[in-house]
């Protein structure tokens, strides 16, 4: 990897994107294996790790359009990774056919039970083939599959326009592009602020069908701006040590990555709380279901714990001081530890969905409208190799396609006329 | 015979300190009509400004200040003003509000008067975490505002450059640096020199009228 200062570009690591796509190739080659073998864990985990990656790129759209609509300047300098990170849209969206898949040939094992056929609906007990019917108007094949070709056709035409400006920036800066980029993101905000939500309820949400939380999509969209500002610090930091940047980014900059960092995991926990504090205090079955099978059973309360922890009170306590944030070695490894932590986060959401098998005797009755609901006793946490191949699989595609847009232009907005301003910028000494 | 010495000259220099501590809250014994308390020169520019106060700061006075009709970025640095312990304030006083307000609700639900709401524990944590959090933030915020005025001196309803009748344009588009007669450094012919070298314009001695 060689350092163009004057142009700021990287210079001999196309290859870097090559080796990306292989090891991603065989990520994925090994997850098919997995499906093939047990198709309900591994599509688990397989739409884990996709949701960890999509929520990164969630993170960086989220990141470029407010860049734009507040007219910052302390981002200028990593403004252009964010806008790489959303090149990925068009090929995830080729990695969501999996999902789609499962969907349209009604499978109903695999991840959502809602995807059933009508004859096997008719087998379910009343009050779950009521919610079902009730819900077949949003929850059908067709309808979900018009929506993830609106989400994706929206992102992408997001990112599209983003990107093709900010490259017409570098070439020359005018008012007039300038204006155009920030009245882009108006309603590009608002926008990603519906098919981020409804992403989350179509993707996430409805692996339990009989389940449902309104704030549900603003819980997946703080965990995203989380994941995209730890990716930032740790990609940041991959780059320093080689060279890249070394004198423009300095301990100011990396202070404002720990603050966001630190503002969006206490916003994740005060969504999260007030998800959980209402369903707590209303008491409705229907809802405590979401919380009763990540709390009761199995080591579900230790991971459960393990987020109120590792999501909240230690970067709640260790990014509280300005200290922490302005130390680069210990801010990477917090940031380390949150992508790790999101990931688990991710998994908290998806695998209490996946049944164990067990006889009837086993399973939990629940009193819903007066009509009894049998429900499914959740597997236990655990690893899975599949879990492993299908986040290097889906990351090996999504930073190879990342790195190849990434090394291929300025990686500033060169002609930025807050370039300056963002290299030089210095927090307050409060 | 030397240990009483020694506790008259301690209580001597604690009866200084008070008065010293009085003058600089702006309620001391009143400045004596005549009296010197300052120095006061004006500067050219905004950069100008920072340059003299880091040589300010170099001559080792505490008791100045620069004055500016808009903040200046940097000046902080400029005048060696060092990071304000208001932080550690508010995170104590945030720490006794998180304890207090589960404390409190506590005491009041699950110990002193028991009373079972909608069925829950008497203790049920999670209803008291949003009570908890709001007492949290009210210590917090109160004692950074409070904090603020007391690292500030505030309220103070005067101050020497107020004798001054050219300092009106530190509102307006004039820049300039002031050095109070407190300062144990003062030396009225010397203090003067200085700001004469560091490139003062318009100088002159803050004497405290009636």
């Amino acid at each position: 990897m060689k350092w163009q200062k004057d142009t700021f570009r990287i210079e001999g690591a196309e290859g870097a994107s090559t080796k990306f796509y292989i090891v991603g190739a065989i990520g994925l080659f090994l997850t098919a294996l997995g499906i093939n073998a047990n198709q309900e864990v591994a599509m688990h985990s397989y739409l884990t790790s996709f949701m960890f990656w999509m929520t990164i790129a969630f993170g960086a759209l989220f990141f470029t359009l407010v860049h734009h609509l507040v007219n910052a300047k302390w981002s200028v300098l990593f403004r252009r990774i964010a806008e790489q990170l959303i090149s990925v849209f068009p090929i995830m969206a080729i990695l969501f056919l999996p999902i789609l898949y499962t969907v349209l040939s009604n499978n109903d094992v695999a991840l959502y039970e809602w995807a059933m056929t009508e004859e096997k609906m008719e087998t379910l007990d009343l009050t779950k083939q009521h919610l079902l019917h009730a819900k077949h108007i949003y929850l059908n094949g067709l309808f979900f599959s018009v929506r993830f070709l609106l989400y994706f056709f929206v992102w992408s035409v997001l990112a599209y326009l983003l990107r093709k400006k900010s490259f017409q920036q570098d070439e020359k800066h005018t008012n007039e592009l300038f204006g155009s980029l920030k009245n882009l993101s108006g309603p590009g905000m608002v926008l990603f602020a519906l098919t981020v939500t409804f992403a989350s309820f179509d993707w996430l949400m409805t692996l339990n069908p009989y389940w449902f939380s309104t704030i549900f999509g603003v819980y997946i969209f703080a965990g995203s701006v989380v994941a995209l500002m730890t990716f930032l610090t740790v990609l940041v930091t991959i780059l320093k040590n080689n060279d890249v940047l070394k004198d423009e980014v300095t301990a100011e900059h990396y202070h404002d990555f720990g603050k966001l960092t630190f503002a969006f995991c206490v916003f994740w926990t005060f969504i999260a709380f007030s998800q959980f504090l209402l369903i707590w205090y209303g008491n409705l079955a229907e809802e405590t279901i979401f919380y009763k099978v990540r709390w009761d059973y199995h080591n579900w309360k230790g991971i459960s714990l393990l987020l109120v922890f590792g999501h909240f009170l230690v970067p709640l306590i260790l990014l509280m001081s300005r200290l922490g944030k302005r130390n680069v070695k210990f801010l990477t490894c917090m940031a380390v530890w949150l992508l790790f932590i999101h990931y688990v986060d991710l998994k908290w959401l998806v695998f209490p969905t996946v049944s164990t098998g067990e006889a009837i005797a086993n399973t939990h009755q629940f009193i819903l409208k007066g009509e009894t609901v049998m429900i499914d006793m959740p597997a236990p946490f655990a690893f899975h190799w599949t879990d492993l191949t299908s986040l290097v699989g889906i990351g090996g595609i999504f930073l190879g396609t990342f790195w190849k847009n990434f090394v291929s232009q300025p990686i500033v907005p060169v002609n930025d006329p807050y370039l300056e301003k963002s290299i030089h910028f210095h927090n307050i000494n409060l | 015979m030397s240990s009483i010495n020694d506790t008259v000259e301690e209580i001597n220099s604690k009866i200084d300190d008070v008065k010293f501590d009085l003058e600089v809250m702006g309620v001391g014994p009143e400045d004596q009509p005549g009296q010197v308390v300052g120095v006061l020169a004006e500067f050219e520019s905004p950069a100008a400004l920072m340059k003299a106060a880091a040589k300010v700061r170099d001559g080792g006075y505490k008791f100045y200040d620069c004055h500016s009709p808009f903040p200046i970025h940097g000046m902080d640095q400029a005048m060696g003003l060092k990071p304000s312990v208001l932080g550690i304030f508010v995170f104590i006083a945030g720490t006794i509000g998180c304890i207090g307000g589960m404390a409190l609700q506590w005491w009041a639900n699950a110990y002193q008067y028991k009373m079972m709401i909608s069925g829950k524990p008497l203790f049920s944590f999670p209803a008291f975490v949003p009570v908890t959090f709001e007492i949290t933030i009210l210590f917090s915020a109160l004692t950074a505002v409070f904090g603020m005025f007391h690292l500030n001196r505030l309220p103070r309803l005067h101050h020497p450059v107020f004798y001054s009748e050219n300092f009106k344009g530190a509102s307006d588009d004039k820049f300039f640096v002031s050095i109070e007669a407190i300062d144990n450094l003062f030396d009225a012919n010397r203090t003067w020199e200085l700001l004469e070298r560091i490139g003062g314009k318009n100088i002159e001695f803050l004497v405290a009228k009636k």
